[in-house]
């Protein structure tokens, strides 16, 4: 019997290798796919409440800058989880993201990088999903550019959902560059400044956090 | 001559430590939220979902998803 063994064999009955920072991504980009899709329900609500580290800060503080915005950006979203109700962030995610004829807050890419919804970006867009394996869901209506889906593809390639192993860190790199980073802030910023945004300025800020990290760690 | 390179190893060292070091103090947290089962996986939310099974011509069973389950952190 042969002893030799073929190079990386996609194996099913072994685990995805996710590194320790990389699940953390993906943590991460799990949570805003969920608050950008739609308002947080009661048990979200609490367990984001409760997720609050009283040390957190502390440790934050000792570790330098970009923790230090992270950490205060999450304390600030878990206190606002804290005091809000389902219903009310329900009500404010309507006024800002859908609201009535045309939404006040776009969280659609094409319409940062075109200034309309379903333009050219938006076929690009659906090229390079294409491309990585993505397959546009039958029972969603909303467009590939939405925010949450972003946040979610990159989730899906950092656990290798496409594949059964991790999307190589240099394709995580492009997608983001080229669909995310060139609007998720603006985004962010449209959120936090519009008047009718409250529990979500908390989101943004925090989404913005995080995105300046993964900027950042992409540039290494 | 080529100009000086980082050494690429030196690359995935110096992201995986401003990782982990950017996101301490809220890291924690995120996991407990997220493996709390009320933050939505699996591209439920979004518009798009991998494709992949049929290009492997593998199916995932509840058995094996209940061992990835087992291999998150």
């Amino acid at each position: 019997m042969s002893a030799q063994v073929s190079p990386q064999p996609v194996r099913f009955d072994a685990p995805r290798r996710i590194e320790p920072e990389d699940q953390v991504r993906a943590d991460f980009y799990a949570l805003l796919a969920t608050l950008f899709y739609r308002a947080p329900d009661e048990g979200l609500l609490r367990a984001l409440m409760l997720s609050a580290e009283p040390e957190g800060e502390a440790m934050a503080n000792a570790a330098g800058g970009e923790a230090d915005d992270l950490a205060k950006a999450w304390a600030a979203l878990a206190a606002a989880s804290g005091v809000v109700s389902h219903d009310a962030v329900q009500e404010e995610y309507e006024a800002v993201f859908v609201g009535v004829g045309r939404p006040p807050v776009m969280l659609f890419g094409s319409f940062y990088l075109s200034g309309f919804m379903n333009e050219k970006p938006l076929a690009v867009l659906r090229g390079d999903l294409s491309a990585l394996g993505f397959v546009r869901a039958a029972d969603v209506t909303e467009p590939e550019d939405h925010l949450a889906a972003l946040c979610d593809v990159m989730r899906a390639m950092i656990l290798g959902d496409m594949a059964d192993v991790p999307a190589p860190i240099e394709q995580q790199r492009a997608f983001f560059v080229k669909h995310l980073q060139p609007w998720a802030r603006q985004c962010c910023a449209a959120i936090t400044q519009n008047e009718k945004s409250n529990y979500y300025r908390r989101v943004a800020a925090f989404a913005e956090a995080f995105f300046q990290i993964e900027i950042q760690a992409f540039e290494m | 001559m080529k100009p000086e390179h980082k050494p690429a190893d030196h690359a995935p060292r110096n992201r995986r430590k401003f990782l982990l070091g950017a996101t301490l103090g809220s890291a924690g947290a995120v996991a407990a939220v997220v493996s709390g089962g009320n933050v939505q996986q699996a591209l439920e939310v979004a518009a798009v979902q991998p494709e992949k099974k049929k290009v492997l011509g593998y199916h995932e069973t509840d058995h094996i998803r209940q061992y990835y389950e087992t291999t998150r952190i």
